[in-house]
């Protein structure tokens, strides 16, 4: 394809996409990424899917860091059409499934986020969403990390003034250059009604780092498909994911490492709290492939079951194609062990609090690794997400 | 139509099967060997068997489901989808087998039974050269023995024969004809396999060894076995041996059923060693009931392709499933095997242990199922996969699938995938071991929970069996 300086390519691409998605069918039910949620929750009368331009859709919160530029997709496909055209797409492709397609195709604001070489940003950058306006809500961002550069994101899906059902369609595409270093905080409050759904890839680039968590709070469906790819030797990637859910709420996190290159480490951590009849599904898989040796991988899916009416499906997978590895992971699914509770409760801890406190230990780990400022904004979320349990 | 003539139309289908197939004269039929599936072949085997009315519906039934079933879209699609099912014989009569001489079997299938120190009789029958292994003599005192205890042992097609209500009772009620392709395909042709029943409160000494009772129709490719174990009875079942059985058959597909009744023990231990050019796919699975235990211990050593997920329905309070399995895949072997675990009622508990070696460019999967319902409060699981990796062109998959509902209920999950340490060879090179010996003794270490579930004479082969395929090893 010729490089159009104007633009167009993007044009012409989103309409392949619209044309994919029109044609696909819907995702099978019989492979594992669909097999406990039901392809229709997302199913979107095409009336209502608008790609109608919305600036703001995606609003950076507090000054933009210095050094580090937040560029609108659709503009900087025009006019920095080096720095897109190579990247969009290429870590969640559009043809990726039904869903990714539909975003390429109708977005309706993208962001394209850059740190140049060597720039640390000294604080984070926060981008928030809240949903109101219309029922089809479509977003994107493209985050480029050149080498040396050290970032950290926030990118946060709050509730917003619509009542009733929405939809909202998200994609997140992370490039870690050579020795960059990227944290990405996915922070998900949503209204009650909102259903989500969320695709994020990670490129990362030899001697990479790359650090992710996914808080998973509000809405009532929400289907996460988070993965990295660890493409350069030396890159390190840590991934954690907390999920809090009760009444009919429906969590479904896939989640793919694959580990592309020699040296490589990934480390996962997935803790889910489940109340009422809320369901967590956790679907992953580590991949080592043949040429990938001397990795280590380590995956964990812990459930922890607040009540009997509660229901959790783990599928964590491994697929070794390297015998120079060292890999485990593990799941588990039980209630709070009684003898914590007891031991809180014989201190004179009411046992609300007493279940709080296990909670709150339960997932905290995995905010221990970001900035304090982010960490506070992740507590203020669970607390207040307790709060409503 | 009437609702009611449409649903008596429903219950006709598959009636009139006899009118449709039934005009060939079976052993004529049967006697030039015919290839490939179909009716008149089923209608044939069951005449000849002088099979009761029930069963013949049952095997044509089947059959039709077979065809009906698509094939499996996981596993090794490419091993599955090139299974050509009209080139397979499906029934031989004993007295119609073409006996093989000794002189067309493999060669390293001969230099295994020498190694393994198997006796000349029963190398022959392994290697399908006769099709009786004489152990009369041994078989008969401890047929004596189990008739006193009024337990029943013996081949299914006499079960079949000799204790029709039994078998009708319990007879594809853990595993349904269309529970799979491959179980609807067995139950349309099945031959051969064992049934057992123990009486109540009856411990079975000895184990019980289709060894014993050995000849060609046990070791089928469309075996069929049933274990039913009433309330308070205790028996342990071998299906096969350590020493490699050659066939030239490329399709072996069994089904086994165990039935365990409130408080009786089964164990049922398998060591599966085809030859390399078997495709092994077979259907295993058991009901517990009330503080009932079974416990499967599964070896999968040999074969080019083995789908195995032994399987324990808890279905009765209080009950207890353990499954212990090892895989060794060599190289161009596939090892897909695991285990599957249903808690249906409360307190039920079980454990999984497997362990899996893959060498040069062999793949062992570990496939896995475990469901806790909801009303299975009280309950523990408990998973633990091991694999090792030997050589840099093997592959290790593990796909573990946990469906728990309830929040009284205790699962956990563990798996870890390395290769031999450097440190560990180190350390018992330093003490005067060569470096092949310390990678055969690392091995043997790693399999060992598995090796002391067997019987003495057994845990001996199969150690003797993973030194000869260790040989040339690479760490």
């Amino acid at each position: 394809m010729s490089v159009a300086a104007d633009g167009s390519w993007l044009e012409d691409l989103r309409q392949l996409a619209w044309e994919w998605y029109h044609d696909a069918p819907e995702p099978s039910r019989s492979v594992h990424l669909w097999r406990y949620t039901d392809p229709a929750i997302f199913r979107i009368p095409e009336q209502i899917i608008d790609a109608t331009p919305r600036p703001g859709l995606i609003a950076p919160e507090g000054p933009i860091p210095t050094g580090i530029e937040v560029l609108d997709l659709v503009e900087a496909a025009m006019s920095r059409p080096e720095l897109v055209r190579d990247r969009l797409g290429a870590a969640v492709r559009p043809v990726a499934g039904k869903l990714e397609a539909l975003n390429f195709a109708r977005f309706q604001h993208g962001l394209v986020v850059h740190a140049p070489a060597g720039v640390v940003a000294a604080t984070p950058l926060t981008l928030v969403s809240k949903l109101g306006g219309p029922r089809f809500n479509a977003s994107r961002i493209l985050v480029i990390a050149d080498e040396d550069s050290d970032l950290t994101i926030v990118r946060s899906y709050g509730a917003g003034d619509r009542k009733g059902e929405i939809q909202a369609n998200g994609v997140i595409e992370v490039f870690a250059g050579a020795r960059a270093h990227v944290r990405l905080i996915v922070i998900q409050d949503l209204q009650p009604e909102a259903r989500l759904h969320l695709a994020q890839r990670t490129v990362a680039d030899r001697d990479a780092r790359v650090e992710t968590i996914v808080a998973s709070l509000g809405g009532a469906v929400m289907k996460a498909d988070i993965g990295t790819v660890l493409a350069g030797k030396g890159a390190e990637s840590e991934s954690w994911g907390v999920v809090v859910g009760d009444g009919a709420q429906h969590f479904d996190h896939h989640t793919v490492h694959t580990h592309t290159a020699g040296h490589t480490r990934s480390r996962f951590n997935y803790k889910t709290v489940l109340k009422g009849h809320a369901r967590s599904v956790y679907t992953g898989s580590i991949r080592i492939e043949k040429d990938a040796a001397n990795c280590e991988a380590y995956q964990e899916n812990r459930n922890l079951m607040l009540e009997e009416t509660a229901h959790a499906d783990s599928i964590p997978e491994l697929e070794i194609l390297n015998n120079e590895v060292q890999c485990t992971h593990g799941a588990t699914m039980g209630p709070i062990e009684p003898e914590y509770l007891f031991y809180l409760e014989s201190r004179g801890i009411p046992h609300d609090d007493a279940v709080r406190l296990f909670v709150d230990g339960f997932v905290t780990p995995a905010f221990n690794r970001v900035p304090p400022a982010v960490e506070a904004s992740l507590r203020g979320h669970l607390a207040g997400r307790m709060e409503r349990l | 139509m009437a609702p009611d003539d449409a649903q008596a139309q429903v219950s006709r289908i598959g009636d009139d099967y006899a009118e449709r197939y039934g005009f060939h004269d079976p052993s004529e039929y049967l006697k030039n060997a015919p290839v490939g599936i179909s009716h008149a072949l089923v209608e044939s085997m069951t005449r000849v068997k002088g099979e009761p009315e029930w069963m013949r519906e049952l095997r044509h039934k089947a059959l039709d489901t077979f065809l009906a079933k698509p094939m499996p879209t996981w596993g090794n699609t490419g091993l599955l989808n090139a299974i050509d099912f009209d080139k397979i014989h499906y029934y031989v009569r004993p007295q119609d087998r073409e006996g093989r001489t000794w002189e067309e079997v493999p060669d390293d299938i001969k230099k295994t039974f020498d190694r393994l120190g198997i006796p000349e009789a029963e190398r022959k029958f392994l290697a399908g050269v006769s099709a009786q292994y004489e152990s009369e003599v041994v078989y008969h005192s401890i047929k004596e023995e189990l008739t006193k205890q009024g337990v029943i042992f013996m081949g299914m097609d006499q079960g079949l024969k000799e204790h029709e209500d039994i078998v009708r009772k319990y007879f594809g009620t853990v595993i349904p004809v269309a529970d799979n392709k491959f179980s609807a395909l067995n139950s349309a042709v099945w031959s051969g396999g064992s049934f057992i029943y123990v009486p109540k409160n009856t411990d079975v000494g000895i184990p019980l060894q289709a060894y014993f009772r050995i000849n060609a129709e046990n070791m089928g490719q469309f075996e069929r076995t049933l274990i039913i174990a009433d309330e308070g009875s205790r028996v342990h079942y071998i299906e096969g041996c350590t020493a490699p059985i050659y066939s030239s058959d490329s399709l072996h597909s069994a089904v086994v059923e165990l039935i365990a009744m409130p408080g009786a023990h089964i164990r049922y231990t398998t060591i599966q060693n085809w030859s390399h050019n078997v495709l092994n796919l077979v259907t295993k699975r058991a009901i517990a009931h009330e503080n009932a235990v079974v416990e499967w211990v599964d070896g999968n050593i040999g074969s080019k392709f083995t789908m195995k997920y032994p399987c324990v329905y808890l279905k009765g309070e209080g009950a207890r499933g353990e499954i212990l399995s090892i895989a060794f895949a060599g190289d161009g072997q596939h090892q897909d095997a695991g285990a599957k675990m249903y808690h249906l009622a409360p307190n039920t508990s079980s454990r999984i242990t497997s362990k899996s070696i893959s060498k040069d460019g062999g793949r062992a999967t570990y496939r896995g199922m475990v469901r806790v319902q909801p009303n299975a409060t009280g309950s523990k699981v408990s998973v633990e996969c091991d694999a090792l990796l030997l050589g840099t062109a093997a592959r290790s998959d593990t796909y573990p699938t946990m469906e728990v509902s309830g929040e009284a209920v205790k699962v956990e999950h563990e798996a870890r995938i390395s290769k031999i340490s450097e440190e560990q060879v180190f350390y018992l090179q330093s003490r005067g071991l060569s470096a092949d010996e310390a990678r055969l003794l690392i091995v043997n270490g790693f399999i060992e929970p598995f090796t002391k579930a067997l019987p003495m004479e057994f845990a001996v082969e199969l150690n003797r069996l993973i030194e000869l395929e260790m040989e040339g090893g690479v760490g």
